[in-house]
């Protein structure tokens, strides 16, 4: 069991840091939400690998690239709100998502389970987990201009489609990596919360993304960890370690740093 | 007279409304432009639309490899982000040498300011950042979109000054939205009129007459210009 416990620590640390990461990005440009419904949306992708065989992870990808296209096109062709148009798209695919998973696999794909990763999917994951890093570290200066203004971003050549495609394709990557760990109903969660805890903590842009990369690893190791010892499942340990971190990140506010996340 | 901007005809509609029409001007290398206009007047969408920020008709040439330097009117900063003043310049990839020193060039000179986060400063200092921020580029041409809002009064002295010192030093091409009158007559070599159409064009000192500024600014308006101004 010792190489399935190293695995499963690795893909935690490397998960929750580069989730932490983007999540850090998602928060500040107000999508956190977003990063939580992709996550059910990817629940018919995972059903149908473990249907016939094939990486669980695949299918999420694929189902979340889906969802986003879906939401994207609800906004081309109708007035709706974006808000609107992703509830639509995370409540259909949550319905099909519940009639196609078989019912012994479904609570591991709510709640994911990473105990039982070989480290040959372990070394998959951690090597996909360094490119998203590359990958969001390459849009972040970019990105984080086109949310300050978009005008200005604008203006310095960045171009506003390029940038938000590698975005939601990092959100998609992150995702279909995450839901392993947490599960479909959690991986949102390992985006917003590292980033809030962190955004109460940080003083500067940098102490905050990789704060935040810090602490999606950290409760990640903590979370599997707990379930080594306690066989409390790892997911829900995970998000219980990043609230409470969270909780403990409130001590550090300043009363004067503003509005509530 | 080298031109750096040459517009003809220019048309800008969004949302199937026509909020731009009929503008045509040059603007000479070193010169300066002021767009003046009521509110609501299309100031802003014509700097836009010179930008390539909405969808245009008509000519808009640029000068051959020009580099431009924007300040927006508003950039509805997300107070919550914990951003420094320096890692906004570092945004675009400036170092923090290249920023103290865009800084310098409208007077802040405190070290410590680029450590202060966006969100603790004054709108008036933050406006100065926007300013220092488009000047770090080294720009031939600077698009001034109300620069003064936002700055008080003792602020904004020096900031008129600063344009002017900035202008002479470095053979800057401005182009300046307001509708302060004062500022013209300090600023522009030429003025453009605009009230969603072009107005009037020409040098202030001809083409301001009473009658085109109540055109431009309704009934009633009255300006006299003070020597010393």
């Amino acid at each position: 069991m010792p190489s399935h416990l190293l695995s499963s620590v690795f893909v935690g640390i490397a998960v929750g840091g580069v989730g932490g990461y983007l999540g850090s990005l998602m928060v500040s440009k107000r999508m956190a939400l977003a990063g939580d419904a992709l996550g059910h949306v990817a629940l018919p992708g995972l059903g149908l690998g473990l249907i016939f065989h094939f990486d669980p992870g695949v299918g999420a990808f694929l189902f979340v690239l889906l969802g986003i296209f879906l939401v994207w096109l609800l906004g081309v062709l109708t007035p709706l709100s974006l808000e609107t148009a992703i509830g639509i798209v995370f409540v259909t695919s949550l319905a099909v998502g519940f009639l196609i998973v078989p019912q012994p696999e479904l609570l591991e794909s709510l709640i994911g389970d990473v105990s039982q990763v070989s480290p040959r999917a372990a070394v998959v994951s951690v090597l996909l987990c360094g490119a998203v890093f590359l990958l969001v570290k390459h849009i972040y200066a970019g990105m984080m201009l086109l949310n300050i203004s978009e005008d200005l971003a604008r203006v310095q050549g960045i171009s506003l489609a390029k940038y938000n495609f590698l975005y939601l394709l990092s959100i998609a990557l992150v995702v279909s990596l995450g839901v392993k760990v947490t599960g479909t109903l959690l991986v949102g969660a390992l985006v917003i919360l590292p980033a809030a805890t962190s955004k109460n903590a940080g003083k500067n842009l940098s102490q905050y993304a990789y704060g935040s990369l810090a602490v999606g690893a950290v409760s990640c190791l903590l979370g599997i960890l707990i379930q080594r010892f306690t066989r409390f499942p790892a997911g829900p340990s995970i998000i219980l370690v990043n609230s409470l971190l969270f909780g403990l990140s409130l001590l550090l506010r300043k009363p004067s740093s503003g509005a509530p996340v | 007279m080298e031109s750096v901007l040459r517009v003809k005809d220019l048309q800008v509609s969004l949302e199937g409304e026509t909020v731009l029409s009929g503008v045509s001007f040059d603007v000479e290398r070193g010169r300066t432009l002021v767009i003046l206009g009521p509110n609501g007047a299309g100031k802003t969408i014509l700097l836009k639309a010179l930008l390539g920020l909405v969808p245009r008709r008509g000519e808009v040439t640029w000068k051959k490899d020009v580099k431009i330097g924007y300040v927006p009117q508003r950039v509805p900063f997300e107070k919550d982000i914990p951003l420094t003043v320096g890692e906004f310049f570092g945004l675009r990839g400036l170092k923090t040498w290249e920023s103290a020193e865009a800084l310098r060039q409208v007077g802040v000179v405190d070290p410590a300011f680029q450590k202060k986060r966006i969100g603790q400063i004054s709108s008036g200092q933050f406006q100065r950042v926007l300013i220092a921020w488009a000047l770090a580029g080294d720009p031939d041409v600077l698009l001034f979109d109300e620069p003064m809002a936002g700055i008080d009064i003792g602020g904004e002295e020096t900031v008129y000054g600063l344009l002017q010192d900035i202008q002479k030093k470095r053979d800057l091409t401005i182009l300046l939205v307001t509708h302060e009158l004062t500022a013209v007559y300090r600023q522009a070599t030429n003025v453009l009129c605009l009230n969603k159409k072009m107005i009037c064009y020409g040098p202030p000192t001809e083409i301001l007459t009473p009658e085109n500024l109540q055109d431009l600014f309704g009934k009633g308006t009255k300006y006299f210009l003070h020597a010393h101004a």
